[in-house]
């Protein structure tokens, strides 16, 4: 036994070594004990009651052990409760349950099971002075109970003289006609009915519901009731009403027959709530759940605790638990009860876990009295179907399939009103309101005896299962289809090729309404790897299909495109994603491309391009993806470099994410200009990569090292919509240098050659490399690229921007009068003029151009419509003068401008003005230019128009063009630093020409 | 009378006191194709006063924003800048951002409250290009399970507009037009996420009293959290300008405001820290269009695609400067010291050892910290009274209760078959993984089933933890080792932890803006 130790008079050392040992225990208790998980929310639940055990009842545990009571003896438990609620004395050894109860043991069990032995004790001071010196204790204590006994009317004053002079006088054992004494004589069943009940009565007046004599007729079934003694009737009587004292048989009461210790012990138990009342105790049921060892360990003290806890049967929590203390002083025992467990009595330690429980408990001293295991644990589960919850009670209703109703009560942690008054379910671990468990609905409820631990949906009746799974592989011509299931197997079924229609649902399905009722259903062959389907199965063949429904798995992704490689009917395309993470796709030709939402061909695709693709995405084993790319669409510029900028670091602003730049410089067509003392740029942008003299650094190392220094910084400015922000910033020690713009003979690596430099131009990670205004590697820098490069150091190049080269031939501008017009359709002209850039060439051949909504009509009264191009009425356009950009046989651009021509095709006409400059300043249509030179048709040379100050301007008309690398542009599109080609109407012999020289232009031609 | 007029001017100015905290930021750019400057995040301090229930009570408020607009009314795009006033008068637990599923069941579950737009030039806007416009709003709203369900009404007798543009003045004909603005929200633990549709057909009276019709269809999409705020309109808009020319185009607008963390190493050596992080919050406004169908007289040499931008400075705020001196020189410092910073960890920074394991308890108080999860009050401990607790191993008494209450209630988390939480057990790495996945509301980004992973031990995934391991990669959380390994079962170390929360942050702050700005406004369709 555990707690069996005693504290006596012990030494400090003793003490040591018994908390040495309680530790040790626990260690063995702890290593050895395994229990069973019988309620997972018994630690959860809010602990109701912790009875602790009483003193003193190790002594009590060992005399309750007899060893003459077989352990399947039914009146065990009621001999083992009544010595545990203190009505017998127990000192082990043998019970005698046949043996006779004398009359003295049968009033003091009668006084002790009314809870009246300590005040009949009480007696003993007012008694002992009257009895002869050295009477042995248990005779004075005899005394007393008869004289309580005698005063509280259980025995009459006859009963009480003979009793006292039985008690008084010695009994001789030499004379055999010496009577017994009273209180040794057995008692009859009457006798201890009448004491039994006289005594609860005492106890509790209204313990049998009024006066004790009132009458009844309980007695009457016994055909020997005429043989109770009269005045002790009422007393038997008020026993069998209440199912304390029954006959012996079930017509004979027996009131004289004598009664044995196991059938007083059997009437104490019978007594039971009556008994429990006159005690102050409960009786209550539940179920070991749990089990838990503590101890304290102190200096020279120490305390442990074994506690059970039960679930109660209405669903709440008890502790029951025993304590050791270990302690110099005060001393304690341990506190513990009796347990009786299959038939062998023991502590609280002989419990466990899954044991159903009846405990005896004081509620008012929160203690336990006694507990008895009355069987084992059993777990059912059901299904039914929920019909109603009652959350103040507690209770879940539900019926069976044939309408009857069952109701179950739960455990507390499965249900309770929150904090926020909304009762609650626990379900699958989370609190979910009530009223969210559908009713009416199948549930599987697992029941621990008899209380509710747990419910899990199921729903309505199954008609029909489906297999839902991951396609690998799906052979429409063998008819077998592959997937990998929700329980991650392998799995492979057939199908009738050519039976099964499928509906798919695809990526790009609107699921307009009506859909389902117009279902388009498929061939199988559309199905494929990735997609997830759901199917059936033939009843007598679960392997055969016979209705599969599908859709696509896909998702979207957003990045740049970093390489791009063509191959025979595909491409290979290499993403890189904003997390930094790349992944190389295969783009088929026939994938769809949106650009500006509107479908292109993928070649329109470029590196440094910025695209949202949309991938089917299949799983199809560990670290196995297979992704094929169903859609691109691409950023419209977004992510386009708007400007590269050259200066100086000034400093990092942090609050704003600045960079702040000394001589900011744009890079333009006229190199490096826009100088700007201190310009701010924005790096607030997600991705921003920094570089010093090529190799990556920290925004930190910049601010640190690099402001307000003589290096160059470079800036990588994308046009981001919520304004330009830096995304590359590259710093050079070395001092810049701009080339010419170039086309590139040749690339290799990260070498590349242009004419007229000696040797190659290096690049490296902080080349800042722009190509038709995408940031890309510099692995992206072909032969024939036309390229401004900016250098840093000894042929290191800083900055590549690539672009289209200049030109203009890409748009054919012809002039001719019109013949005819066929409205909305196409208009005919004479004869036509070709224009090659300074001369028309004429072409006396009659030309028909096709007109439509796209082509703009710049008419002398301003911009017209289609509609406004007609041969009829006074504003025919018949007979009159047009210019016409021409792309084939389709009008583009139909504009009424003057005649303007820098080679006359007449001999003795001089020609128009036409003039070549550099724009230093754009405002609107208002074109300021250096370097002025005038074209001299005489000679073909260009003259400036002043060595001092050759500056001039044009301002460009409504129906001016300005042709721009081969597209037809507007005005403000015109650059500073461009050089441009002005072609005016005005007669150069009318014209003077110097300094400051101004003009209206008409076409004008972007050369750089 | 003066009594009256006194306790008038006090509650007046204590409503006016009253600060601003976190409130529903649907249609913060109002629903007409412009940009404002969006809605300022809270600060930290802010956030503690509140959690400390030492903010006072929220209520509505009115939000006054700068506002950019672009008017194409004229036929070619002309920039309006000036001010807009958003008076939202939404209850409480709908103006926050908790939530609802769980919400007490005394707060209601659908009602109807205003919200006015008021639009108006300032003084320095052009004259060129005004607008005046009034608009309320009743907007009507019910919440189902986590969503909530808006319908705005608008009050047509009280809807005004004035626009001038240098082609004239056009105004609002309130009677024949109408507009349709309806909303759902999906509530997730960290972040809310919500998307709109817009329909109006506007009629105005143009000049020379012309009829102009304007027809706008669009949808917007948008998140909230604690660190980030993002809205964006995808709207095509139709102009019919009488007989004589229409238009259509399609505009993008987008505002973004985001909480970033700057470093500031202190200059004097002599001071008793080196140096802390400072929070910084950001604004990105701006929008692209691109026009489809042009006005040839205006449009011929202008580009059919456009963007314009609105700045607006950057705020910023200290942050606690931690003692990190043990862990200088080691990988995971940044990330622990940042998380220190942000008060996703507290206590003694010393016992935050990188090498350790991190507890399910400790790691799931710091990701309930780390996405800023309104928490509850435990119950309190009253003599004689029990008090329940959710898991057997998680006291109501302990300091991380609150926290482990919320993530369970949100479904971030469960407990185990046997009642506990495992609190004080180590957290494997395939459990915190799929934490932070769900904290964020983006499981649904994966496949369902999800039968493998990119992952070469995928196998040692458990089955609940796939769908999540394999979005957690998509979104740049986790990445495999050298050998394409994930280790779902191993124990995840404390610098793990750090690490893994703050690529949490840092995805919630900058990254997944990016899904709802740039990947719309760039992209026309």
């Amino acid at each position: 036994m555990i707690f069996t130790f005693v504290l006596g008079d012990v030494s400090m050392k003793n003490i040591l070594t018994r908390i040495i040992a309680l530790v040790i225990m626990f260690a063995i208790i702890f290593s050895t004990t395994a229990y069973a998980n019988v309620d997972r929310f018994i630690r959860n639940d809010p602990v109701l009651n912790t009875y602790t055990g009483r003193p003193n009842v190790i002594p009590l545990i060992n005399g309750l052990t007899f060893s003459d009571l077989p352990p399947d003896l039914t009146q065990r438990d009621a001999i083992v409760r009544s010595g545990a609620l203190g009505v017998f004395m127990p000192e082990g050894g043998n019970f005698n349950p046949n043996a006779s109860v004398t009359r003295g043991q049968a009033i003091a069990y009668a006084l002790r099971a009314a809870g009246l032995s300590e005040e009949a004790r009480d007696r003993t001071i007012d008694i002992v002075p009257s009895l002869p010196e050295g009477t042995a204790l248990d005779i004075v204590w005899m005394f007393a109970y008869m004289s309580f006994a005698e005063e509280i009317g259980m025995l009459t004053t006859e009963e009480f003289d003979e009793a006292v002079a039985g008690l008084t006088l010695p009994e001789d054992p030499t004379s055999i006609n010496a009577p017994t004494p009273f209180h040794l004589r057995p008692a009859t069943r009457e006798e201890f009915a009448f004491w039994l009940a006289n005594a609860m009565h005492h106890a509790h007046e209204d313990i049998f519901g009024g006066p004790l004599n009132q009458p009844g007729q309980s007695v009457f079934p016994y055909n020997d009731w005429a043989t109770i003694t009269p005045f002790r009737a009422r007393a038997v009587e008020a026993l069998i009403r209440h199912n304390v004292m029954p006959g012996q048989t079930a017509t004979v009461f027996n009131p004289h027959g004598i009664i044995n210790h196991g059938q007083l012990a059997q009437v104490v138990r019978n007594l039971d709530t009556l008994h429990f009342t006159v005690l102050g105790l409960q009786r209550v049921t539940g179920t070991v759940s749990e089990i838990e060892q503590e101890q304290f360990i102190d200096t020279l003290t120490g305390q442990s605790w074994h506690r059970v806890f039960i679930r109660r049967a209405d669903g709440r929590v008890d502790v029951l638990q025993s304590t050791a203390r270990i302690s110099p002083s005060p001393q304690h025992g341990p506190l513990d009860t009796v347990v009786l467990r299959n038939g062998a009595v023991s502590g609280l330690t002989g419990l466990q876990v899954g044991d159903q429980i009846e405990y005896i408990v004081h509620q008012a001293s929160q203690t336990i009295w006694y507990a008895r295991v009355m069987g084992d644990l059993a777990v059912q589960t059901f299904v039914g179907r929920l019909r109603e919850i009652d959350i103040n009670d507690g209770t879940m209703t539900f019926t069976d399939p044939n309408g009857r109703l069952f109701t179950f009560r739960m455990i507390y942690g499965l249900y309770g009103i929150g904090a926020d008054g909304i009762p609650f379910i626990r379900f699958v671990n989370r609190l979910r309101p009530v009223d969210t468990l559908p009713l009416g609905s199948f549930y599987t409820v697992t029941l621990v005896n008899n209380l509710i631990t747990d419910i899990e949906f199921i729903g309505e009746p199954t008609l029909y299962n489906e297999i839902r799974g991951i396609v690998t592989a799906n052979n429409p011509n063998m008819g077998f289809l592959t997937i990998i299931d929700e329980q991650r197997r392998e799995r492979t079924f057939n199908y009738i090729p050519g039976t099964l229609r499928v509906h798919r649902r695809d990526f790009y399905d609107m699921r307009e309404a009506g859909f389902n009722m117009r279902e388009l259903l498929l061939d199988i062959s559309v199905i494929t790897p990735g997609d997830i389907v759901s199917f059936r199965v033939a009843g007598d063949d679960p392997l055969r299909i016979t209705h599969i429904s599908a859709a696509a798995q896909t998702t979207s992704r957003y990045g740049r495109i970093r390489e791009l490689r063509p191959r025979v009917g595909y491409h290979d395309m290499l993403m890189e994603f904003e997390n930094g993470q790349t992944a190389w796709f295969t783009l088929a030709d026939n994938i769809l491309v949106l650009e500006r939402g509107t479908p292109v061909t993928p070649d329109r695709i470029r590196v440094g391009d910025w695209a949202r693709i949309v991938v089917n995405q299949a799983m199809l084993g560990p670290g196995v993806m297979m992704e094929s790319v169903l859609e691109v669409a691409l950023d419209g510029g977004g992510h386009h470099i708007s400007n590269i900028v050259m200066g100086q670091l000034s400093r990092f602003n942090a609050a704003q994410n600045q960079l702040h730049i000394n001589h900011a410089q744009e890079l333009t067509p006229a190199g490096w200009s826009s100088h700007r003392p201190l310009a701010q740029y924005n790096i607030g942008g997600a991705n921003v990569s920094y570089f010093f003299d090529g190799r990556e650094v920290t925004l930190s190392f910049l601010n640190r090292y690099l402001q307000r220094g003589n290096a160059v910084i470079y800036l990588a400015l994308e046009n981001n919509f919520a304004g330009e922000r830096v995304t590359m910033v590259s710093v050079r020690s070395g001092r810049d240098e701009l080339l010419r713009a170039e086309t590139i003979l040749a690339a290799s690596g990260d070498t590349f050659h242009l004419l007229g430099i000696p040797g190659g131009i290096r690049t490296d990670e902080g080349t800042i490399v722009v190509r038709d205004g995408r940031l890309v590697d510099p692995g992206n820098i072909s032969a024939g690229d036309w390229a401004r490069t900016s250098l840093n150091g000894h042929n290191l190049a800083a900055v590549i921007d690539i672009s289209q080269p200049p030109s203009t031939s890409g748009v054919q501008i012809v002039r001719g009068r019109v013949a005819r017009v066929w409205p909305h359709q196409s208009f005919r002209v004479e004869t036509m003029s070709t224009f090659d850039g300074l001369r028309w060439h004429y072409t006396p051949i009659p030309r028909e151009f096709t007109i439509d909504h796209d082509t703009i009509f710049m008419m002398d009264g301003g911009i017209g419509t289609i509609n406004d191009f007609i041969g009829y009425t006074d504003a025919s356009v018949v007979g009159r003068v047009f210019n016409v950009i021409v792309d084939g046989g389709r009008a583009v651009w139909v504009i009424d401008m003057p005649f303007t021509e820098p080679i006359p095709s007449l001999p003795n006409a001089s020609g128009h003005l036409t003039l070549r400059g550099t724009i230093f300043e754009a405002n609107g249509n208002d074109i300021s230019l250096r370097d002025v030179t005038v074209f001299n048709p005489r000679n073909g040379m260009w003259v400036p128009i002043s060595l001092a100050d050759a500056s001039g301007s044009v301002t460009v008309q409504p129906n001016s063009i300005i042709v721009d690398r081969d597209r037809v542009v507007g005005a403000s599109s015109l650059r500073v630093g461009q050089q441009i080609r002005v072609l005016t109407d005005v007669p150069l012999n009318t014209v003077t020409i110097g300094s400051g020289l101004d003009a209206d232009a008409y076409i004008i031609l972007v050369e750089n | 009378m003066m009594k009256w007029i006194f306790c008038l001017v006090v509650c007046l100015l204590a409503i006016l006191a009253t600060p601003v905290t976190v409130q529903a930021r649907i249609g913060d750019m109002g629903f007409f194709g412009g940009i404002s400057q969006g809605r300022r995040l809270p600060h930290t301090t802010e956030t503690v006063i509140f959690q400390q229930g030492n903010g006072g009570n929220t209520r509505a408020i009115t939000l006054n924003v700068n506002y950019q607009e672009l008017i194409f009314l004229g036929g070619r795009p002309v920039r309006f800048d000036g001010t807009m006033a958003i008076t939202n008068n939404a209850p409480a637990h709908i103006a926050n951002s908790a939530t609802t599923e769980n919400a007490p069941a005394n707060i209601p579950r659908s009602g109807v409250f205003t919200k006015r737009y008021w639009v108006q030039p300032t003084f320095s806007t052009s004259e060129d290009a005004r607008i005046n416009r009034n608009m309320n709003f009743n907007v009507e709203y019910r919440i189902v399970g986590n969503q909530v369900i808006y319908h705005y009404r608008i009050v047509q007798s009280n809807w005004n507009e004035v626009i001038v543009t240098p082609e004239g003045t056009f105004t609002l004909d309130n009677v024949r037009s109408s507009i349709g603005v309806t909303v759902i929200e999906d509530r997730t633990p960290g972040v809310n996420y919500y998307r709109g549709n817009v329909w109006a057909r506007l009629y105005y009276v143009g000049p020379g009293d012309v009829l102009v019709i304007m027809e706008q269809e669009g949808e917007f999409h948008g998140f909230y959290s604690a660190w980030a705020a993002t809205e964006t309109h995808r709207t095509d808009v139709s102009i019919w300008y009488g007989d004589e020319w229409a238009l259509q185009y399609q505009i993008r607008p987008s505002v973004t405001v985001n909480n970033v963390m700057r470093w500031a190493q202190n200059e004097p050596t002599a001071i008793s820290f080196i140096g802390n992080f400072q929070e910084v919050m950001q604004t990105f406004a701006g929008l692209r269009y691109d026009i489809f169908a042009p006005v040839p007289f205006f449009m011929w040499d202008e580009p059919r695609t456009g963007s314009s931008d609105l700045q607006h400075p950057n705020t910023f705020e200290q942050l606690p400067a931690p003692n990190m001196d043990f862990l200088r020189g080691n990988a995971a410092e940044d990330d622990i010291h940042r998380l220190f910073a942000m008060e996703v960890l507290t206590g003694p920074t010393s016992n935050f050892i990188p090498g350790q394991a991190i507890t399910r308890g400790h790691f799931m108080t710091a990701l309930a910290r780390a996405i800023r999860l309104p928490t509850a009050d435990p119950p309190r401990v009253q003599r004689n009274r029990p008090v329940p607790s959710l898991f057997s191993d998680v006291s109501v008494n302990r300091p991380e209760y609150r926290y482990i209450d919320a993530i369970v209630r949100e479904g971030v988390a469960q407990g185990r078959e046997d009642g506990s939480f495992h609190f004080d057990y180590g957290i494997t790495r395939q459990e915190a993984i799929t934490t932070v996945v769900r904290a964020i509301g983006l499981e649904s980004m994966g496949m369902e089933p999800t039968v493998a992973a990119p992952f070469a031990d995928s196998d040692a995934i458990a089955g609940w933890a796939m769908r999540e391991m394999t979005v957690a990669y998509r979104l740049g959380f986790i990445e495999p080792d050298v050998w394409g390994n994930i280790r779902p079962t191993a124990a995840l170390s404390k610098g793990e932890a750090a690490a893994l929360l703050n690529r949490l942050i840092d995805y919630m702050r900058t990254g997944l803006a990016g899904d709802y700005a740039d990947q719309i406004v760039n992209i026309a369709r």
